[in-house]
């Protein structure tokens, strides 16, 4: 007994590396939060060249550590979005991208502050956008306008989050299947 | 009088000096080319990079730092596309060689700690998994002898009472 016990105990540093439960699922979070850092007040009533500040996610439990390419995007209601059912991306293309480095096990999340610049045509009842300011950085928003949506009762703008991943086997960035976006009423 | 001139001619040739030399880094315009060069070639110094730190990571070295450094080095890369993207030629170039200057000797550190997180990794094996079976033999082998002493001893003993 006495034997057993101590075999076992001995035992134990090679029992704990072979007794281990093998993981079973990869896979990458992806998640925004609000600007208090809940899932909670989300920026929907937007103004002109109003600041707005959201928390951007990504949790890594790929195995491995991962080279995420964020593709920032924006739509109106017309423009084709990103298709969670068909697992497809939008191809609209990105006006920023986010780098991100996440070690395997790990989150990292990412402080954004966006404003958007745009103005009302009385002429044509339309908001038409300018730029997209992220984090400081001026991006141009051409040919982009929205149109009101009586249904809703919005000038609607969609901010959206497309991850990508980099595949060194094939060189390249590969959509990872998700995305998170921003819903947005453009007031006048 | 004199003086006062050749003092005068002195300092307005170094100011002349001064600004003939200025162009060559305030007004350098990168062509499109040159941009795009720099840009791809910050691109490929960061994938380089990831590369080794992934490897370091599977040695099982801790990369959080080296992923903070990517990250950061990440960030000048977007900062680049946009400028080109915008036309800035210039901005591209600064912020793609700021993202290089930053990635400069990363490599080594990552194959650095590749190597050493590999020979802990085979220290670990070493003393956790063979010591331990080793050990456990021992225990085992030390049990079996301690039985047949003991039964031996008191065996004999029991029977010549």
């Amino acid at each position: 007994m006495v034997v057993a016990v101590s075999a076992l105990l001995v035992a134990s540093p090679a029992l704990s590396r072979l007794l281990v439960w093998p993981r079973t699922e990869f896979f990458t979070e992806l998640w925004i939060l609000g600007p208090n850092h809940m899932a909670e007040d989300y920026p929907y009533n937007v103004s002109r060249d109003q600041n707005y500040s959201v928390f951007l996610g990504i949790g890594n439990r790929l195995g491995h550590l991962a080279y995420y390419g964020i593709a920032v995007k924006f739509r109106n209601q017309t423009q084709p979005a990103a298709d969670t059912f068909n697992r497809t991306f939008s191809s609209l293309p990105a006006l920023y991208n986010v780098s991100a480095f996440v070690p395997d096990e790990q989150v990292q999340e990412l402080p954004l502050t966006f404003s958007l610049n745009y103005s009302y045509s009385d002429v044509l009842s339309r908001i038409e956008f300018h730029s997209l300011t992220l984090n400081g950085v001026l991006l141009g928003l051409t040919d982009c306008t929205a149109t009101w949506d009586s249904g809703r009762n919005e000038f609607m703008g969609n901010l959206f989050f497309e991850a990508w991943i980099y595949n060194a086997a094939v060189g390249d960035f590969q959509y990872h299947e998700r995305f998170v976006s921003l819903r947005l009423n453009m007031t006048i | 009088m004199l003086r006062g001139f050749l003092l005068l001619t002195v300092v307005v040739l170094v100011l002349m000096l001064s600004v003939a030399a200025m162009p060559v880094r305030v007004f350098a315009v990168a062509t499109v080319d040159e941009a795009w060069a720099a840009v791809d070639g910050a691109q490929a110094q960061i994938i380089t990079c990831y590369g080794t730190v992934a490897q370091a990571e599977s040695a099982g070295g801790n990369v959080t730092e080296l992923a903070r450094v990517l990250n950061e080095a990440g960030v000048l890369l977007s900062q680049a596309r946009v400028a080109f993207e915008s036309g800035e030629y210039d901005l591209a170039v600064e912020f793609s060689l700021n993202c290089t200057g930053m990635l400069a000797g990363f490599t080594d550190g990552a194959v650095t700690l590749r190597d050493s997180a590999a020979r802990e990794r085979s220290l670990d094996f070493m003393v956790n998994v063979v010591g331990s079976v080793s050990g456990t033999v021992a225990v085992i082998f030390a049990g079996w002898v301690l039985w047949v002493y003991l039964k031996r001893k008191y065996g004999q003993a029991g029977s010549a009472v």
